[in-house]
């Protein structure tokens, strides 16, 4: 295998590295100021609700989700807040899923930034599950995001929600 | 429930009083164990239930 190592300024270094395999193949960098993204900072994650929860008429609820199919960098919260906390910036796919027992009344399904919604929330008439999907910036610090939904009658609801960073800031 | 109660303070009220981004009152539950709480109250005639009220 050969290597480059570039020597950063003061401290570390990144080797790039082409394995020891036939044929040749060519990386084409663009001309343009920008991050590589690797897949060690492109955070992943998929949750999903392990059990149904009781959510009660016509009040906007967090979705419990307890069981991780996998959370690459370790930043979704499957214990106690269910929220998604990158440590990397830039702009995220999100996708989030509900289930409701029955499809009597309205359903509306949103995505929370920081405790509040994104934009208008998802409204179903007569649904009983619904996506969601958005693309969200996330400053890789403070800011967080979580699944909510709401029903018009008192019923049991799961959901599942899984994201990944598509492009740095 | 806090719906419920609401409700029977205010029976004219209508779902779609709840339903976001329009509606003027927000409930929501944090999956905490607290139960459900009155996020927002912005309705034009109707004040927030107090607290003896919703006991």
């Amino acid at each position: 295998m050969s290597s480059i190592v570039l020597n950063g300024d003061t401290s570390g270094s990144v080797t790039v590295s082409v394995p020891a395999v036939s044929g040749s193949n060519t990386v084409t960098i663009p001309a343009t100021t920008g991050t590589v993204m690797v897949s060690s900072n492109m955070p992943a994650f998929s949750a999903f609700s392990s059990s149904t929860t009781s959510f009660t008429a016509n009040t906007f609820t967090k979705v419990p989700l307890q069981t991780k199919n996998f959370d690459t960098n370790s930043n979704f919260d499957n214990v106690t807040n269910y929220r998604f906390t990158p440590t990397v910036s830039g702009y995220y796919q999100f996708n989030g899923y509900l289930s409701f027992s029955s499809a009597l009344q309205v359903m509306q399904l949103a995505f929370y930034k920081n405790g509040s919604s994104v934009g208008f929330p998802l409204q179903l008439g007569s649904a009983s599950g619904g996506y969601i999907n958005q693309i969200i910036y996330m400053n890789g610090s403070t800011d967080y995001i979580e699944l909510w939904g709401l029903t018009g009658s008192t019923q049991n609801c799961s959901g599942a929600f899984n994201g990944s960073l598509i492009r740095t800031s | 429930m806090l719906y419920d109660k609401i409700i029977a303070i205010y029976p004219n009220l209508k779902p779609s009083d709840f339903y976001q981004p329009n509606g003027t009152i927000l409930l929501q539950n944090d999956s905490d164990g607290k139960g459900d709480y009155i996020a927002k109250w912005e309705h034009p005639t109707l004040a927030k239930p107090t607290a003896e009220q919703l006991k």
